[in-house]
């Protein structure tokens, strides 16, 4: 009922703050509204639940509760990090609908509708990527972003429709490699991965950072869950190696992780940077649908919410960054750690919700999805390759130690300044009546907006240091992630070892 | 192969070929309408009535959405291939796809699943034509109706896969199309703000008049209000033609001519001759402030009809009361426009102050 409870919450304010987007201040609060009562009715989602609605199974699980949870918390902060930096008036309306649909995709245990579930929430992503006002520029990002998510999702259907559980086993091995590279294909369509990256490095033109993140990342989160589960239910029961195809998705991940953080490293513009970022990390996920065994369940949807999450601390800070020193070239932000220290440790728990430490889930399951996909040699050449993806962090933290720039030194004061509220409004108010007090009080909110408007940039980076601390303690799988990401396998629809008449299924290796 | 489903696939392609050929947007969102409404009857055994009507209902929507923004005369980019390309090409897949037995699953359960070659060779057929609207499609609309039919090929894939598909899935694809429509109509309708914000060609199903009003003097689209009835068909009659040249160019000689020749009808002569007739002296008036206030951003102002023109003469004039003195009637249409541009300016500069 939770389940129930939360797509109509997330549904109706989402769809209400997107229709009322010309009242900005009724569509934020909307949208900010509904991301509180989203967060408050997805703890109380239960686990291993199922509702029959009209004949369709809704499964409830604990993964699914703390992908929604934590899905709706990253939404808040962003929000009013927007709020407090560059506001987008699209981001809460279409943050609260994309969370519908992944946490629906999640739920639904056929694959053609968890797909289209997690394409149409996506759908308001492409809101987002036409930035705060509609331009012919802005225009182009968006059809580019509704191809590459539509094509994605069409791949997808085709691939699940053509070989779903039952159906998989009577076909010929080469359609089913077929659909397996399909699916798996829309899910690196959907994630940027080179060499489907073009539409990525367009929409970091014109989408806010804050929008990056649910666009790139929380978007196609759901979409990768719904990849795995089919690859558990469908492909992985056949028992075929499929070496080829998977030779060909390693290829594409490990690419991937290594050019997106040496593009990203490279790159003098902080939103590109992050676009990249996230097009590395994401890869990893890649690996996870590489490997057609039970064992990368867990660690692959593991991965998928800490590295959305992080990524959003990481899109958080760059908004941050740019609203303070007003400069989003990395050659401009010299010194901005030496300005802003709140933000300097916002990058390092970036880092460490990314990168994360010996002992943490986050490192941990970097390490085991390479191990999964590739022979041993492989997999430790490819971790030392992926170091590349800490150059972008390193880059940025040695150039905040630098003598601050110009732009850095003249940008909006780090430091919180709480100015005096003046009581003698207040004070003359009483004395000269009702009609006074009125007019006090709205002096004194008044004097409240001057005082937080004046600290935004250090409202800003207290936001993206919170961000960063649920990240990281989420990156150490606390809440009982990693378990709660190895439940729920679903159990193939046919015995392993099933050999229908007239198939032709190729020995197991 | 049945006989009726042959004849439906044929009905489904066929609407595709409209849609992905057509040169107006109207043309192409009704061959649109034909493929989505019939592509769920291509299947053996039929859908239940319940799911039919529910993917009717989601087709006919879908369909709605686009003709919003085609029928105010949307600026379709023409297809590079003509229709008879497209048939060959939709015909040569729909062959493969009847002839692609490896998609047949082999019996596993009690129901048989022999497939539909029928929904196979249409899904090969709907597929290969969504394929260029879909990598060229520099318009909202047309990238719209090649996503929507590569969603309907997908979903005729599964139908030719000869299990029946499950009704959630039906809903599924649905919610797809429908989606994908709303999308597409989205994007499609802010192109054409976009595209109106800047400096636009007359288009076609756009009144020349409303060009003119807005300018308040010369432009570099000749956009001076007509002193006459015979300058305003002039105009129009220049409007149009541009226009059928734009739709014939790759055609022949003779569709050239034709277009040339052809003469605005008396309908549209007697519409503009009450135009000027019941605009009457107000609208003139008020066009004619506008136009002392600030000739110089008449002059470099594009004449399209925008708020902008009407906020950009006031910031620049400094004197935004001259078209609010000029309030004209609601009935007559001259003034309405101008009373339109200039409280949606007042709104404008109020949300500023």
């Amino acid at each position: 009922v939770n389940l129930l409870l939360f797509f109509g919450v997330a549904i109706g304010a989402g769809v209400a703050s997107l229709l009322v987007h010309r009242e900005r201040v009724l569509s934020a609060g909307i949208g900010i509204g509904g991301l509180v009562v989203a967060f408050l009715v997805a703890t109380r989602i239960g686990a291993d639940e199922a509702i029959r609605v009209g004949g369709v199974e809704l499964a409830e699980s604990d993964y699914t509760r703390l992908f929604l949870v934590f899905g709706s918390l990253a939404g808040f902060l962003s929000v009013l990090v927007a709020l407090a930096t560059s506001w987008s008036v699209a981001l809460p309306g279409a943050w609260l609908v994309v969370l519908a649909g992944n946490g629906l995709a999640l739920a639904l245990a056929d694959s053609p509708s968890a797909t289209a579930a997690a394409t149409i929430g996506s759908l308001a992503g492409v809101i987002v990527t036409l930035g705060p006002v509609a331009t012919s520029a802005g225009l182009g990002v968006a059809r580019r972003e509704l191809r590459a998510l539509v094509a994605a999702s069409i791949l997808g259907l085709a691939a699940a429709g053509i070989a779903s559980s039952q159906s998989a086993i009577g076909l010929d091995p080469a359609i089913v490699g077929l659909a397996f590279v399909s699916f798996v294909g829309a899910a690196a369509i959907r994630l940027g991965s080179i060499p489907f990256h073009l539409w990525v490095a367009r929409a970091a033109d014109t989408t806010p950072p804050l929008g990056l993140s649910l666009v790139m990342a929380w978007a196609p989160a759901g979409f990768v869950a719904v990849v795995l589960a089919w690859l558990n239910a469908s492909i992985a029961p056949l028992g075929e190696s499929f070496a080829t195809e998977r030779a060909l998705i390693v290829l594409v991940a490990a690419m991937t992780i290594v050019l997106g953080s040496v593009a990203a490293t490279l790159h003098a513009d902080l939103e590109h940077v992050v676009g990249y970022s996230i097009v590395a990390d994401g890869a990893i996920a890649l690996l996870g649908l590489a490997v057609l065994d039970p064992a990368a369940w867990g660690p692959t949807r593991t991965w998928i919410l800490t590295f959305a999450l992080a990524k959003s601390a990481f899109a958080a800070w760059v908004a941050a960054v740019h609203f303070t020193y007003g400069a989003r070239q990395v050659g401009e932000l010299d010194g901005w750690a030496r300005r802003s220290p709140l933000l300097g440790l916002g990058l390092l728990g970036v880092v460490i919700a990314s990168v994360g430490l010996p002992g943490m889930a986050v490192l941990e399951t970097r390490v085991e999805l390479a191990r999964l996909a590739l022979p041993e040699p492989l997999a430790i050449g490819l971790l030392v390759l992926s170091v590349v993806s800490l150059g972008y962090y390193v880059r940025l933290a040695v150039i905040g130690f630098r003598r601050p720039s110009v732009a850095v030194s003249a940008g909006a004061d780090p430091m919180l300044r709480l100015t005096r509220p003046r009581r003698e409004a207040a004070t003359t108010s009483r004395r000269a009546g009702a009609a006074r007090t009125v007019r006090g009080r709205g002096n004194q909110l008044a004097e409240a907006m001057t005082v937080l408007r004046a600290n935004r940039a250090p409202i800003a980076a207290a936001l993206v240091l919170a961000m960063c601390g649920v990240a990281v303690i989420l990156s150490a799988a606390a809440f009982g992630l990693e378990g709660a990401a190895a439940a729920a396998r679903p159990e193939p629809a046919l015995p392993l070892g099933f050999t229908p008449a007239g198939a032709s299924l190729s020995p197991a290796p | 192969m049945n006989p009726a489903l042959a004849a439906l696939a044929v009905g489904v392609v066929a609407g595709g070929v409209v849609a992905v050929s057509a040169r107006d947007a109207r043309t192409s969102v009704v061959g649109l309408a034909v493929a989505l409404v019939f592509a769920p009857l291509v299947a053996e055994p039929f859908p239940g009535g319940l799911i039919l009507t529910a993917r009717i209902v989601a087709s006919l929507l879908s369909v709605y959405l686009l003709w919003i923004v085609a029928r105010d005369g949307f600026d379709i980019r023409q297809a590079r291939l003509r229709w008879p390309v497209e048939a060959l090409i939709a015909t040569a897949a729909g062959l493969a796809g009847l002839s692609s037995a490896a998609l047949t699953a082999a019996p596993v359960t009690e129901i048989a699943a022999v497939g539909v070659p029928e929904a196979r060779a249409t899904a090969f057929a709907i597929g290969a034509l969504a394929i260029i609207p879909i990598l060229e499609g520099r318009d909202a609309l047309r990238l719209g109706t090649g996503l929507i039919l590569a969603v309907l090929a997908a979903s005729l894939i599964q139908q030719g896969m000869g299990s029946p598909v499950a009704p959630v899935a039906h809903l599924a694809f649905a919610a797809v199309i429908v989606g994908v429509a709303a999308s597409s109509a989205a994007l499609g309708a802010l192109a054409s703000l976009v595209a109106d914000r800047a400096d636009r060609p007359v288009r076609a199903g756009a009144h020349p008049l409303a060009h003119v009003v807005g300018g308040g003097g010369a432009s570099a689209q000749g956009g001076a209000r007509p002193a006459s009835v015979d300058a305003a068909l002039r105009r129009l009659s220049d409007a149009r033609l541009a226009d059928r040249l734009s739709g014939v160019r790759t055609r022949s000689r003779s569709a050239i001519e034709r277009a040339r020749a052809a003469r605005i009808g008396e309908r549209t002569v007697t519409s503009v001759r009450r135009r000027f007739e019941t605009a009457g002296g107000q609208a003139a008036g008020a066009e004619r402030d506008v136009a002392d206030a600030e000739p110089q951003a008449a002059l470099t102002e594009p004449p399209i009809t925008e708020d902008r023109d009407a906020e950009t003469m006031e910031a620049a004039s400094g004197a935004p009361e001259a078209p609010e003195e000029q309030e004209p009637p609601a009935a007559t249409p001259w003034p309405t426009t101008v009373t339109a541009r200039s409280a949606g300016a007042r709104r404008s500069l109020r949300r500023r102050e």
